[in-house]
């Protein structure tokens, strides 16, 4: 069963969200947001951590922009990309506007004392020539349960009107 | 009260390691079925996965991954490599997750087509879409690797989805 567990409707701007208190009776995790960010770029970075934790991320990436394709990995750039899984960059202010990201990313066995392996997706567009879809695989290497997801970004604040709904998979 | 649009059918975590793992007697209530596989694996390997056990030469597939710093496309066409099954990702030995989603598995007027979406922080980022040439309705998944076994702790799950 796929059950809705929180939602957050962004009334203001704020430069991080954190989805806390999540209930341990799920299987998996489902998140589906609809991002955007105040920063003056045309995209920016959605990153995603948990627990409040900075340490012990990885991911690697698969990114198509339209005439490009390309892969990379924590590892490619080093910290700080190491204490967050990067799903790619989504709308910031200089987009189209009232642009928002699709975004929705997969927790697998949240409650386990195993290592949180996660996929995520990420799709932007901004209607001239910049667009981008981004297929994440990450891994937080720590046997602690999820009890938040915490997303953020390196281009300014979520704006008001961005969305995030946390769905429990049963 | 909405009727549950995402229904576990079955689960299986695995106690030990194991070389195949089958999903047996699908209902054929729901529109669509979703996979999700997550675990280790002995060794780097290509999850195949054969609707009711076919072994036939009827399968086909196109992929394209990232490997954190090179990319790809690929594909492959029957007959003639066509027999392993359709592909539905990587598994590896640290942590991956698949996740597919099996369109109209229960119509017996089409072909079964499958779409992977596979992650590792430590291997791929891929997608793949497969191909089944048959208009039997999936009553079983078997699932196996190319090369060694499925971990102990590894988790499936099937899940059916109703319009």
């Amino acid at each position: 069963m796929l059950k809705l567990i929180k939602t957050n409707v962004l009334d203001t701007a704020a430069a991080s969200v954190t989805i806390d208190n999540i209930p341990q009776e799920f299987k998996s995790l489902k998140l589906i947001a609809s991002p955007r960010f105040s920063g003056a770029f045309n995209f920016a970075e959605l990153r995603i951590s948990f627990n409040g934790s900075a340490t012990s991320f990885s991911w690697r990436r698969l990114q198509g922009n339209g005439s490009n394709v390309f892969s990379d990995a924590n590892t490619t750039y080093g910290s700080p990309y190491n204490q967050f899984i990067l799903s790619g960059s989504t709308n910031a202010a200089n987009s189209t506007s009232n642009t928002f990201g699709s975004f929705s990313v997969d927790i697998s066995n949240y409650t386990s004392s195993a290592n949180k392996v996660v996929s995520s997706s990420l799709l932007s567009e901004n209607n001239a020539n910049e667009g981008y879809q981004n297929l994440v695989g990450g891994l937080w290497s720590n046997s602690a349960v999820v009890t938040s997801i915490s997303l953020s970004t390196n281009g300014g604040n979520f704006v008001a009107g961005s969305t995030f709904y946390l769905y429990g998979i049963a | 009260m909405g009727t549950p649009t995402y229904t576990l059918i079955q689960e299986q975590i695995l106690t030990s390691s194991q070389a195949a793992v089958t999903f047996l007697s699908i209902p054929q209530i729901y529109e669509d079925l979703v996979l999700e596989i997550s675990g280790t694996a002995s060794t780097g390997a290509t999850y195949w996965m054969r609707p009711n056990s076919d072994a036939s030469d009827i399968y086909s597939y196109t992929q394209i991954y990232g490997t954190g710093s090179t990319v790809a496309s690929g594909r492959a066409t029957s007959p003639g490599v066509g027999t392993a099954g359709m592909d539905i990702g990587y598994p590896a030995t640290t942590g991956t997750i698949q996740l597919v989603n099996i369109m109209s598995y229960a119509n017996t007027n089409m072909f079964k087509m499958a779409i992977a979406t596979h992650t590792g922080s430590e291997n791929y980022a891929a997608a793949v879409v497969s191909l089944w040439r048959s208009t039997a309705a999936i009553t079983s998944l078997y699932l196996y690797p190319s090369g060694g076994t499925i971990s102990a702790g590894s988790t499936f799950r099937l899940y059916g989805l109703v319009a």
